[in-house]
């Protein structure tokens, strides 16, 4: 099934920008047959261009090193034009500066280019549908969620405590929302990688691996948080298990 | 034996050692120059004694036949017997019948001088009680050392008085010298007064200041060294050198290398970093494109033929698989290039490890075991944060896992001597003596396989071979012991900041 978008009410168009040609043309052969109106670039300044000439889109997904023009420079043009499109940055490049580089400069996520095409289209989904929640509502609060100093806006990713703005990937936010969601409740270890890879996924590490890429993930959010409140200890541990989020006394 | 040779080899120990001999030698030169000196003074006070009593004996005739009325005839026998020397002479004369013991009157003086220069003279002389020593000397002769300022303004030396007792009472001679011999010399005065040793000693104070503050500076600048060698090793980029740090000149080629060292350290790490990064970004391209281009095939594949079906699995496994070594791959260089240059921070292990603690609290809640912790404040270690608290919650997790659900896992941090000692105690079924040198290795478990995790999965074997591969990270040690009493003791010793 085709996903619409609620501004067209057609197909939800999507940009690829990579300098790769074989990964474009596989990408963007797989997002067509996943249902979305897909235009590719080889380069920042071509796509910059398409989109200031007024032919939008509904996501953009942006490689980071390529010539003429950098990914987070494609991103900072985009944003100083005021235009809201959502950028997934979609790169080979894990090092944590570039994503928070990625976050900080506004793009929604930041994803592993070599993982698989169901995560990429599950980040898609999730990014895409909260939107159209928003839009759907023209707008109204349902897109937003309250749990005590933490506020999570689904329609945009974005999470905010103490209303200072965090920089956390789809993911990061899908965790924190599950966790928040459950406040008091434990989540367990199994439930938590299910939301980063989606059900039934296993990493390479074998059986048990996961346990160290989900603490892998909630040491990135606590960090996250701690650097907006440094004394924020809302996550807990729960051994052997899985984590919490501990609800307002 | 080491720490007795560190201790004799360290440049404190040689500094003291040096000006313990810069002020033990002084005293052993000078009480060796001072009994020659005193040998060298009682010659000259001999000589000039027997200068006196020459003249004293040459003149004794002339004193028992001296005539009051014609003083002229002793002052020419004077000018006949001392002339020509380079010694004043003095005649005192005491009547047989006078009292007190200033009741000496000046008779003749060779050089000549006036009346009332002899009246001063004496009254001096009396004032410093040389008069009474004088009087008690009619009994016997005596070497004379004493200095005076003689009324011309001019600096002599007694040096001899000799006594010629006749009739009418006792005379006394009285030489006075006031060469430069006499004068130069210790004569009337502590040796240490005379010129020679007070320019010998200025020397000596000078020299001493000198080598001791080159010592110090030698010093001061290994101290700063090592302080800007530790520095440089804690933060990544502290642009601090040590040609800037440097005070002694011939050092700065030193400092110039260990620059250039640390330069090369950093640049080696950077451009592991740099490989490593660009490695995986140039592995990942094709991997991405490999795994975007299975998807058709995934569609087009008739997944009721179970090969078709298992063929691409296997084609997706092993592109995951691929992907995880590539990102394994690059974690190990940077690991590498972070054993060169470590971006290690302070960090308050106290407030980490209590933090840390904390973050179970959800585990207290549910009647699981508890955490009891006594934590030293305020120890600080160099390190990472991140690795650290791992370490942490390894440990804790690890402990939590085997104890009883009513039992208390007891957390401890000490600072012990240089080095912070962290101990986790659980009160669990232990580990079997034959396993514990294994328990940090790489995929040991003895953890009960599925029924003992909460979420119903294996254990996987890692979590304290993480532990040990962070604490020796940051030149740590960590060993494990089954307790006396039941449960396993695992204790960490990190070196303090």
């Amino acid at each position: 099934v085709p996903p619409d978008s609620g501004g067209l009410g057609g197909r939800a168009s999507v940009i690829v920008v990579d300098d790769d040609a074989l990964f474009r043309e596989s990408l963007a052969h797989n997002l067509e047959d996943a249902g979305f109106a897909v235009t590719a670039f080889a380069d920042g300044p071509s796509a910059l261009a398409h989109v200031g000439a007024g032919r939008g889109a509904d996501l953009m997904l942006l490689d980071w090193r390529m010539p003429a023009m950098s990914g987070i420079e494609v991103l900072r043009h985009l944003r100083k034009a005021e235009g809201d499109l959502p950028v997934i940055f979609l790169t080979a490049l894990s090092d944590q500066v570039y994503e928070e580089a990625a976050l900080i400069g506004g793009a929604v996520d930041f994803v592993d280019k070599s993982r698989s095409f169901a995560i990429l289209l599950r980040r898609i989904n999730l990014i895409l549908g909260g939107i159209k929640g928003v839009r759907a509502a023209n707008g109204g609060d349902t897109g937003s969620v309250t749990v005590g100093d933490l506020v999570l806006r689904t329609d945009s990713g974005r999470a905010a405590w103490k209303a200072r703005e965090l920089p956390l990937t789809v993911t990061e936010f899908e965790i924190v929302r599950m966790l928040a969601s459950r406040a008091g409740g434990d989540v367990g270890y199994r439930e938590l990688y299910d939301v980063v890879h989606g059900a039934g996924f296993f990493a390479g590490l074998g059986p048990g691996g996961y346990r160290a890429n989900v603490r892998a993930f909630i040491k990135r959010i606590r960090q996250k948080f701690r650097e907006a409140d440094p004394g924020f200890d809302r996550i807990e541990n729960y051994a052997g298990f899985g984590y919490r989020w501990r609800a307002d006394s | 034996v080491r720490l007795v040779l560190d201790i004799l080899r360290s440049f404190a120990t040689k500094l003291v050692v040096l000006i313990a001999i810069f002020v033990t030698v002084p005293w052993i030169v000078y009480e060796q120059f001072r009994l020659a000196d005193t040998e060298k003074r009682q010659l000259l006070l001999k000589s000039a004694q027997e200068q006196g009593r020459l003249v004293a004996d040459g003149l004794r005739g002339e004193l028992e036949r001296f005539d009051p009325r014609s003083p002229r005839r002793l002052a020419e026998a004077l000018q006949r017997l001392g002339g020509g020397g380079d010694f004043a002479t003095k005649i005192l004369f005491r009547p047989r019948e006078a009292t007190g013991s200033d009741t000496f009157f000046y008779i003749a003086a060779l050089p000549a001088v006036t009346n009332e220069y002899l009246e001063q003279e004496r009254s001096e002389l009396r004032a410093r009680g040389i008069l009474a020593r004088v009087r008690r000397s009619c009994d016997g002769a005596g070497p004379l050392s004493e200095r005076y300022t003689n009324p011309a303004g001019r600096e002599e030396i007694l040096t001899s008085l000799t006594p010629v007792n006749t009739d009418r009472g006792c005379w006394v001679v009285i030489t006075s010298h006031s060469t430069a011999a006499f004068l130069g010399s210790s004569i009337g005065r502590a040796y240490w007064e005379t010129p020679e040793v007070q320019i010998a000693a200025a020397i000596y104070v000078l020299m001493a200041v000198f080598v001791v503050s080159l010592f110090a500076d030698a010093w001061t600048s290994l101290r700063r060294f090592a302080r800007l060698a530790r520095d440089i090793r804690a933060t990544d980029d502290s642009g601090a050198s040590f040609a800037s740090l440097v005070r002694v000149p011939e050092l700065s080629g030193v400092a110039d290398e260990f620059d250039r060292l640390v330069a090369r350290l950093r640049g080696s790490a950077d451009q592991i970093r740099f490989a490593a990064e660009e490695n995986a970004h140039a592995f990942k391209t094709p991997i991405a494109v490999i795994s975007q281009a299975i998807e058709p095939l995934k569609r087009s594949v008739p997944m009721d033929v179970e090969r078709h079906r298992r063929s691409i699995e296997m084609i997706e496994q092993s592109i995951e698989r691929l992907d995880e070594l590539v990102a394994a791959a690059r974690r190990m260089d940077e690991s590498a290039a972070e054993l060169l240059d470590s971006p290690t921070r302070q960090v308050d292990l106290s407030s980490l490890v209590a933090r840390t603690a904390d973050s179970y609290s959800g585990t207290l809640a549910d009647g699981g075991p508890r955490i009891a912790k006594q934590l030293d404040s305020g120890l600080v270690v160099l390190a990472g944060e991140e690795l650290l608290e791992t370490v942490v919650e390894n440990l804790l997790d690890n402990a939590i896992g085997f104890a009883p659900a009513d039992s208390a896992v007891a957390l401890t941090l000490r600072r012990d001597g240089g080095a912070a000692r962290l101990v986790v105690e659980d009160e669990g079924p232990g580990v079997d003596p034959a396993d514990l040198p294994h328990i940090f290795e790489r995929y040991y478990s003895k953890r009960p396989a599925v029924d003992g995790a909460a979420d119903g999965s294996p254990h996987f074997g890692i979590g304290l071979w993480i532990v040990r591969r962070n604490i020796e990270a940051v030149g740590g040690t960590i060993a494990a012991e089954n307790r006396a009493e039941g449960g396993l003791k695992v204790e960490v010793r990190l070196p303090l900041a």
